[in-house]
């Protein structure tokens, strides 16, 4: 660690050397004492703690008595060969599939009807907004009543047009169903704002273009908005993928990874090994292994941002 | 209104995108009315099989007991029989949507004393209090001191001083009136004789599990019930954008006009916006080893602290500052200024509309936040309200009428943050091209 603080140093150091060679004979303090206060928090909430990781993921790692034993690569392999972490993997990509089948495709098409929409569009927009408003955990316990299998609110009104009962939270083939469904009922919020002001930013000339040809209504929007809002769709679903690779609150309120690991995923796993069972080594290991994985996906998304501007 | 020509398929796509867009609004917005409507009801209607939609007015049903004849006795003689004559009936039809009990014992022509119990304070009081079906004068004698320490009746003495106005003396022939009436004279629990009782409803009982969540865990747990927990919360996100607009501006405003060597200004903002890449379940465990070590686990600085590191900050401000026209602040320099004073005079005023896309964007997932509270805080009174609203749910006393109206307070806040700050959101997501 003290390694890494003297290479921060040296970095800061640098920076004032280099700006007191160029500015004439007059060390320029204000950028300097601008930027100090978040080079520190930086350094210290992010690098250190990730190297920290790094450095954990190493040991069998021991809280009492840290250290513990040097096991080098041992975290990693353990975990690889983990029936458990398959099991999460397995359910990360059915979670990934069925969110992006319930949910990703939602504030698109809340998107595309809105910005055909004339009469009090502005105020639409703000209702679309509304179910956001409900932080993450009261709505998953709201849902949770909701699927209770005896005195839920689903189960009733299934009931009502004869389907059911089912087990919904209980139930090992649905369990994942039900954790992605309310993402279909809140719609997009902010990322609806996002689509429309996309689709509202594509040239009128194009339209009348498209009109002149002969191109109805229906049509256009498949011809013309569709192809013009690709990269954003693009960009917005590899921020997506990150996110439901990160999902933690949901499955946590909601079932705790259970029933019998169904809704399992990695970031349960991290949270479960380190402060149930103190396996700090491992989890740390999968800690790592999940930030190589955001950190690629995080890549690629600002590359693909770049090339959109 | 204009004279174009209306093309094939216009209306009915206008027709259908109205539609559709109605439908996805009322599917968002019927989950938060549902939770509403809960919290306004009973425990029992909420859990009914045929699930209620509408909340029942609760029932309010005032007692008068009569102590003529008898004679005088202490205050304290008289509480324990008010307190028997709410706490017991009320148990024993606790599947009664009962909204407040009033008792008023006369003597002789005097008020002696009148006492009121709400049913925020009945469902607060109850597993303490009446936690079993066993109703008789020994128990009551245990639990006085409980109540008077609790405060959860209200409790008048008059003595001598009040002239009672003379009861109608009406016993209530309605289904639970007729229950009460008939436990009363079963059980014969009361000293006083029971003159009048009357039902009637009263729908501002039906806010009580708001009040509930005020005076919840008045035992000590923490000072002002479950709005502390709110508070809590509030408190962190303030600090977190309070920093977030005065360093994480500062920072970017250097990084954008202030360091001029291209190469430096290169490096630093990668050092930034890397850490955009780490996620925050990635740094968990030595996130907790790091508050171990500053002995601040469970402290509220452990959940506050993490926050003030954030790339994605940097990079909306960054984006701004970068626009900002050079000629106004090459001006200001000239004039002599000092760059801070440059910064706070002219810079910030032209910078509102960053300014407040960086507080909502602050705000949102710090008040959203649930894993690092959860992990780093253990007593209660260092809970965010997610964590506490997390605890409610498995608690000894789960009630689903507190988690609903506790799901409500907790909209409030982002609610009023959108309803003030759409525009700027909007506008926001324009100029710094959000697409994340």
């Amino acid at each position: 660690m003290g390694n890494q603080l003297e290479l921060k140093q040296d970095t800061v150091i640098r920076e004032q050397t280099q700006t007191r060679t160029r500015a004439t004979f007059k060390i320029r303090w204000t950028p300097i004492l601008f930027l100090l206060p978040s080079l520190i928090v930086f350094f210290v909430f992010k690098y250190y703690l990730i190297f920290d990781a790094i450095y954990i993921s190493l040991f069998n790692y021991d809280i009492v008595n840290p250290p513990g034993n040097f096991v080098g690569l041992g975290n990693y392999f353990e975990f690889l060969k983990s029936a458990t972490f398959w099991v999460a993997m397995k359910n990360t990509l059915i979670f990934f599939v069925l969110s992006v089948l319930i949910v990703f495709w939602v504030p698109i098409a809340q998107a595309l009807f809105l910005s055909q929409v004339k009469r009090w569009n502005a105020f639409y927009r703000v209702l679309y907004q509304i179910p956001g408003v409900l932080p993450v955990v009261a709505g998953v316990l709201l849902w949770k009543w909701m699927y209770n299998p005896d005195r839920g609110l689903f189960n009733y009104l299934l009931a009502k047009i004869g389907l059911g009962p089912y087990g919904w939270l209980n139930d090992l083939h649905m369990t994942k169903l039900a954790i992605v469904l309310p993402g279909f009922f809140t719609g997009g919020g902010i990322s609806v704002l996002l689509y429309y002001a996309a689709i509202k930013s594509i040239s009128a000339e194009l339209f009348e273009a498209a009109k002149i040809d002969g191109c109805g209504p229906w049509r256009r929007m498949v011809i013309i908005i569709l192809p013009n809002i690709t990269f954003v769709i693009l960009i917005q679903f590899v921020g997506f993928m990150s996110g439901v690779l990160l999902s933690f609150d949901n499955i946590f309120v909601m079932t705790q990874g259970g029933p019998a690991d169904a809704s399992l995923v990695v970031a349960l796993m991290i949270q479960r090994t380190a402060f149930v069972q103190s396996r700090f080594g491992i989890s740390a290991a999968l800690s790592f292994f999940m930030f190589i994985v955001i950190a690629v996906l995080t890549i690629v998304q600002f590359r693909l941002q770049k090339e959109d501007d | 209104m204009n004279s174009r020509i209306k093309e094939k398929g216009e209306r009915k796509l206008a027709v259908t995108s109205y539609i559709v867009t109605i439908v996805f609004i009322v599917l968002g917005v019927l989950p938060l009315v549902w939770l509403l409507l809960t919290s306004l009801m009973d425990n029992d209607s909420i859990d009914a099989t045929t699930p209620k939609f509408i909340p029942d007015i609760p029932k309010s049903i005032s007692i008068t007991l009569d102590y003529s004849g008898q004679p005088d006795q202490n205050e304290d003689f008289y509480l324990k029989d008010a307190m028997k004559a709410t706490w017991f009936p009320w148990m024993a039809n606790i599947r009664e949507n009962i909204g407040e009990i009033k008792i008023k014992g006369v003597k002789d022509g005097h008020e002696l004393y009148s006492s009121k119990t709400t049913s925020a304070s009945f469902s607060v009081g109850q597993p303490f209090i009446v936690p079993t079906q066993v109703f008789n004068d020994t128990v009551m004698k245990a639990k006085l001191p409980r109540i008077k320490a609790s405060g959860l009746s209200d409790f008048n003495w008059y003595g001598q001083g009040k002239q009672a106005k003379t009861g109608d003396g009406t016993l209530s022939d309605k289904p639970l009136s007729k229950n009460l009436q008939t436990f009363f004279s079963d059980r014969k629990l009361l000293d006083g004789k029971l003159t009048s009782l009357e039902q009637s409803g009263n729908w501002v009982r039906l806010f009580d599990s708001y009040r509930s969540l005020n005076i919840l865990a008045s035992e000590a747990k923490v000072s002002l019930g479950f709005y502390h927990y709110f508070l809590n919360s509030l408190l962190v996100c303030a600090v977190v954008i309070v920093w977030q607009l005065v360093f994480g501006a500062m920072a970017s405003y250097a990084l954008s006009q202030l360091v001029r060597n291209k190469k430096t200004k290169f490096i630093v903002l990668m050092y930034f916006l890397m850490t955009i890449m780490i996620p925050g379940v990635s740094v968990l465990i030595p996130q907790y080893l790091l508050m171990q070590k500053l002995k601040l686990v469970d402290n509220i600085w452990a959940i506050i602290l993490p926050h003030f590191a954030w790339g994605f900050v940097i990079f909306l401000f960054k984006g701004f500052f970068d626009q900002l026209p050079k000629e106004l602040l090459q001006a200001a320099r000239v004039d002599g200024a000092s760059e801070f004073r440059t910064f706070v005079r002219i810079v910030i005023p032209m910078s509102i509309p960053v300014f407040t896309i960086v507080a909502v964007m602050t705000f949102i997932p710090v008040w959203n936040d649930f894993l690092w509270p959860y992990v780093v805080t253990k007593s209660p009174h260092n809970w965010t309200f997610t964590v506490a609203m997390n605890d409610l749910q498995g608690g000894a006393n789960p009630r689903a009428n507190w988690i609903s109206a506790s799901g409500v307070v907790s909209m409030i806040p982002l609610l009023l943050v959108f309803m003030g700050t759409q525009g700027a959101i909007e506008k926001g997501i324009n100029f710094t091209g959000i697409k994340g």
